[in-house]
């Protein structure tokens, strides 16, 4: 800091805090009521808004955190119209159309009193991606897209018409289209050219396969999004006594088309840098390799229907019991496809040979391109519960109720791998198509019986508790069969397994308002699960895993008086897996820790200010098996911290009969940021970010309000290698008009 | 739309500060109260009685949920088990419902974070759904007024994953081969209200698998006696070295896949 800035800092803070204390002088009248109108709640309303970011640095990261363009965005923020056309009959439009971040909403609604309402909408928003799939420490790469803003589209169209006249049967009849298209961010398998990072380390290093692990590398891509999924539903609802009834059809139709790709454009490729001899020959990927181009993209589709039936009812049998139950039947099929198709190269003694699929034989890669030729998959479900609520007196409430549930799946898939046998001497590239087969079914059938209380009988306190356990034996049989590296089909990999899944969930609270000044509330929660696989063919084999977790949720609101209260909150998980394979030997998997820290305070110093501000510490690890690992594991793994503090101040206060002013802080950090082995991403997050925001809201008319903000975001992101960091001025203005 | 790009942090953080006390000052002499969101101004508690008068179908229902748990009297309103989340009723009671007459948490998640601190902090998070944004709300995955707040758990008749498939369609299924750990619930892996990591995972890197895949045959001592991460009956320390499970170790159909056993595509 310079010492005009220090200068300025200390006079700002001088007049600040006189002023705060000019304006906390006459809190004596804060209990007054005082008017709020300034700021009057318009029924029918335009507001129309627009955002002016000027930043530096990735204008996509900054996009993606603040869901906004940084070219801004404009036009209509809301629009609400709400009219009586007589005296029973109303209408309401509400609609939005904000260019840029395409956020669309147009929605009417006519409403007949005592006879029922119709509904037709649709709305759409923009949700913003940025490509930061590849930062490699090891060389300082950064990879991203020709075109690193991305974005994704959801969209949906309703139609509704709902009946509900006194006394008789209520009806809903509605359908929805729902879409979502775009292109997100993503990572893909894939070979470590794109990355420029070599692909062989030690033993069988060469001139053509020069240091590093022999893993592949995650590397950025994309998936372009072409979802879509329609569902009609119709329902009836009516009481017939002292009984309930809901029955419920629903159809849904979905279709989904997702394609994730990767690209490498000839010049993309970053060199290795060289090592000292004295660690590791000096030697850089092969140069041949790099003027190429490279893609490559797996496709996955579904097309499913499925058609569900649900009945409800609940019997109210006398004032202190009532029983209710249900049944629910789905059936639904699905034709299932894939389409993977990877560019791969191989360097020869002719020069580079470029091929769709994969290349097997000696010095190959596993085949991992196929095209699917025949696949389907069809599920049912059927279950039923049952249960009663039982009220003794009016302050104990409890319920009892046991669900059945049986789930029957399965399916196939036929497959054929593409990949090529190449000889390194010619560069001749011969063929090598595989037909592979998969099928799979698997059946389950879950018992879950449930308890729940709750008494509020001790004048402030209430006393609630639940427990349920789901138990669900089952079979699941597998037979997937793949390609070997040679090139021929994979001796087929059949699973056969016993299913044993026991979840068992309790949770006891309490919340105790103990005077008009303080009020607790604690509850703990607990979840044991055990999922066992067990093999079929072989007695005492197979694979089971067991889970513990335990925590804590406690909240203390300390109100010392009208005008200022404190919220505390803290939670406490703590958990622990084990698994154990064939041996029967039980080992611990993993030991999660997580303490999440948060206060809030809101404070009226006068009646024309407000003060609030929050904060979040959070403590989170999870271990596995690092720590117990050794030799190698010491290198490529580390506990996963997760540990973060963001938090907000944010004050607001009148500057005259028609104007409000704000300001407002926030601050988001997170340290773990760790470099890992040589040849991998990142590990954890490392973020420092704030925002300063200032605004004023003011009436011009009555019926006419303008807000305008002006900020600033300032944001460092040391896992991308500052790549994705940006900072800048953000501007914000609205108008809002009666109508 | 483009800002000048003149203006620099210093001017921002030192002309707020200022302009705060400059106009602190002018507060004193103006009689009009201003009120931290969410509010409405001039409203007073009218009681849970009244809100049933219009909206009987939800307080019917009431008792059965999670939130009745925490409707109890408030010494200095009364019973406010509607309005403790919905603000006091007098102006919309009066109105006879209306849009900005009451508060509708299902528009703003400011009512939820008063309780739910934590769940502010996350959703402020860079990888979080878009609540923040108004784009999506809590009330999309709770239900406040009936049965659990997190919805089909336990006893009740639907499947937990629904609340995420009904968006997340892709993730629906059914696979051939699903990854068991669907039948844990997506929160197995992801956290929806954000987290620091991509995609909302609760880890980044392969800790997230290992959590349940670690095997190995010969553990002496908790130590595995060899130093290997063994998963599938294969050492996957070298394989670790390219960063995660999904995508560099070769699992990317996390979900489930349709061709491969082990997840692979």
């Amino acid at each position: 800091m310079n010492h005009y800035t220090v200068t300025s800092l200390r006079f700002a803070a001088l007049l600040a805090s006189v002023a705060l204390g000019l304006a906390v002088a006459p809190t004596r009248g804060a209990d007054k009521q005082l008017p709020t109108d300034a700021f009057p709640l318009f029924e029918s309303y335009i507001k129309i808004s627009g955002r002016a970011p000027s930043v530096s640095g990735q204008d996509s990261s900054f996009a993606r955190r603040l869901q906004l363009p940084a070219n801004g965005t404009y036009g209509i923020e809301a629009m609400h119209f709400a009219k009586d056309t007589s005296k029973d009959t109303s209408v309401t439009f509400d609609g939005r159309a904000l260019a840029g971040s395409e956020d669309y909403l147009g929605a009417f609604k006519a409403t007949k009193n005592e006879v029922g309402t119709v509904e037709v909408g649709y709305k759409r928003f923009r949700t913003f991606y940025d490509d930061i799939g590849g930062f490699f420490p090891l060389n300082n790469r950064w990879v991203q897209m020709t075109n690193p803003e991305l974005h994704t589209d959801r969209a949906k169209f309703w139609v509704e018409a709902k009946i509900e006249q006194p006394n008789a049967p209520k009806f809903e009849l509605r359908y929805t289209n729902e879409q979502r298209t775009g292109r997100k961010d993503s990572t893909i398998w894939g070979d470590t050219d794109f990355t420029g990072i070599p692909a062989y380390y030690g033993v069988g290093a060469s001139a053509l396969n020069p240091p590093y692990s022999t893993a592949r590398k995650t590397i950025p891509a994309y998936i372009n999004l072409n979802e879509r999924q329609e569902n009609w539903l119709g329902s009836a609802k009516h009481t017939v006594g002292n009984t309930e009834l809901d029955f419920e059809i629903v159809h849904n139709s979905t279709k989904s088309s997702d394609r994730r790709i990767v690209n490498r454009y000839p010049g993309e490729l970053q060199l290795f840098p060289r090592q000292s001899a004295a660690t590791n020959p000096p030697q850089i990927y092969p140069p041949e390799t790099i003027a190429n181009q490279v893609t490559g993209y797996d496709q996955q589709n579904i097309d499913s229907k499925t058609t569900g039936y649900t009945g409800k009812f609940e019997t109210k049998v006398s004032g202190k019991l009532a029983v209710y139950g249900g049944v629910l039947y789905s059936k639904g099929s699905a034709d299932i496809g894939g389409d993977r198709q990877m560019t791969q190269y191989m360097p020869t003694a002719v020069g580079l040979v470029t091929a769709i699929g994969g290349f097997v034989g000696a010095g190959g890669r596993p085949p991992y391109s196929y095209t699917t030729t025949a696949g389907e998959t069809h599920e049912k479900v059927f279950s039923y519960n049952l249960g009663l609520k039982f009220q003794p007196q009016s302050d104990l409430l409890t319920t009892l109720a046991v669900k059945y549930e049986k789930t029957d799946v399965d399916g196939f898939n036929s497959v054929t791998y593409i990949s090529n046998s190449i000889n390194q001497t010619t560069g001749v590239v011969t063929p090598v198509i595989v037909a592979a087969p998969n099928l799979a079914d698997r059946t389950e059938k879950s018992w879950i019986p449930e308890a729940t209380f709750r008494y509020t009988g001790i004048k402030g306190l209430s006393l609630y508790g639940n427990v349920d356990y789901r138990h669900s034996p089952g079979t699941q049989y597998g037979n997937s069969t793949g390609v070997t590296t040679g090139g021929g089909a994979a001796a087929a990999v059949i699973s056969d397994d016993n299913v044993k899944l026991n979840h068992g969930h309790y949770k006891f609270g309490a919340n105790w308002t103990v005077n008009g000044m303080l009020t607790l509330r604690g509850e703990i929660f607990y979840k044991d699960h055990t999922n066992g696989f067990y093999d079929r063919a072989t007695p005492g084999a197979g694979y089971v895993l067991g889970y513990q977790f335990l925590g804590e949720k406690l909240t203390a609101i300390v109100k010392p008086n009208s005008s200022l209260s404190f919220t505390t909150r803290l939670i406490r998980q703590t958990g622990k897996m084990d698994t154990s394979v064939d041996s029967g030997i039980s080992f611990q998997s993993n030991d999660t820790k997580n303490y999440n820290i948060g206060e809030t305070v809101d404070w009226s110093p006068s009646a024309q200010v407000f003060v609030q501000a929050n904060v979040n510490v959070v403590f989170n690890t999870i271990k596995t098996a690092y720590g117990v690992a050794g030799g190698l594991g010491d290198d490529v793994l580390r506990n996963a911290d997760n540990n973060y503090i963001n938090g907000s101040l944010i004050t607001g206060f009148v500057v005259d009969k028609k104007t409000d002013a704000s300001v407002q802080y926030t601050y988001y950090r997170a340290d773990n940021y760790k470099v890992p082995s040589p040849a991998a991403v990142f590990y954890g997050a490392g973020v420092k970010e704030y925002t300063v925001t200032v605004g004023l809201k003011h009436k011009f008319t009555d019926r006419i309000m303008g807000n305008a903000k002006l900020g600033y975001i300032d944001s460092k992101n040391d896992t991308t290698g500052g790549n994705t960091n940006f900072k800048g001025p953000l501007a914000y203005f609205s108008l809002e008009y009666a109508l | 739309m483009k800002l000048p790009h003149r203006w620099t942090k210093n001017a921002l953080l030192f002309g707020g500060i200022a302009a705060w006390g400059l106009l602190l000052i002018s507060c004193v002499s103006v009689n009009r109260a201003v009120l931290a969101p969410p509010a409405v101004p001039g409203a007073k508690f009218v009681g849970t009685k009244t809100c049933a008068e219009c909206h009987a179908e939800i307080t019917e229902h009431f008792n059965t949920a999670t939130h009745a748990n925490l409707a109890l009297s408030d010494a200095k309103v009364g019973d406010t088990g509607c309005e403790a989340c919905h603000g006091p009723g007098s102006i919309h009671n009066k109105a006879g419902g209306g849009a900005g007459t009451i508060v509708n948490p299902g528009k703003s998640p400011e009512t939820c974070f008063a309780c739910h601190l934590d769940k502010r902090g996350e959703f402020s998070l860079p990888n979080a759904h878009p609540v923040l944004a108004g784009k999506v709300g809590c009330v999309d995955c709770h239900d406040p007024h009936q049965g659990k707040v997190i919805k089909r758990t336990g006893a009740e008749l639907e499947t937990p994953n629904e609340t995420c498939t009904k968006c997340h369609t892709s993730q629906k299924g059914p696979f051939l081969f699903p990854h068991q750990a669907m039948q844990e619930g997506c929160t197995a892996c992801h956290n929806p209200h954000g987290t620091v990591n991509q995609k909302m995972l609760v880890a980044r890197d392969a800790n997230l698998c290992l959590r349940c895949h670690l095997e190995h045959p010969a553990v002496a001592g908790g130590v595995l006696g060899d130093g290997k991460i063994v998963a599938g009956s294969q050492d996957h320390r070298t394989r670790l070295q390219g960063g995660t499970c999904w995508s560099a170790g070769c699992h990317e159909d996390v979900h489930g896949s349709n061709a491969s056993k082990a997840m692979r595509y």
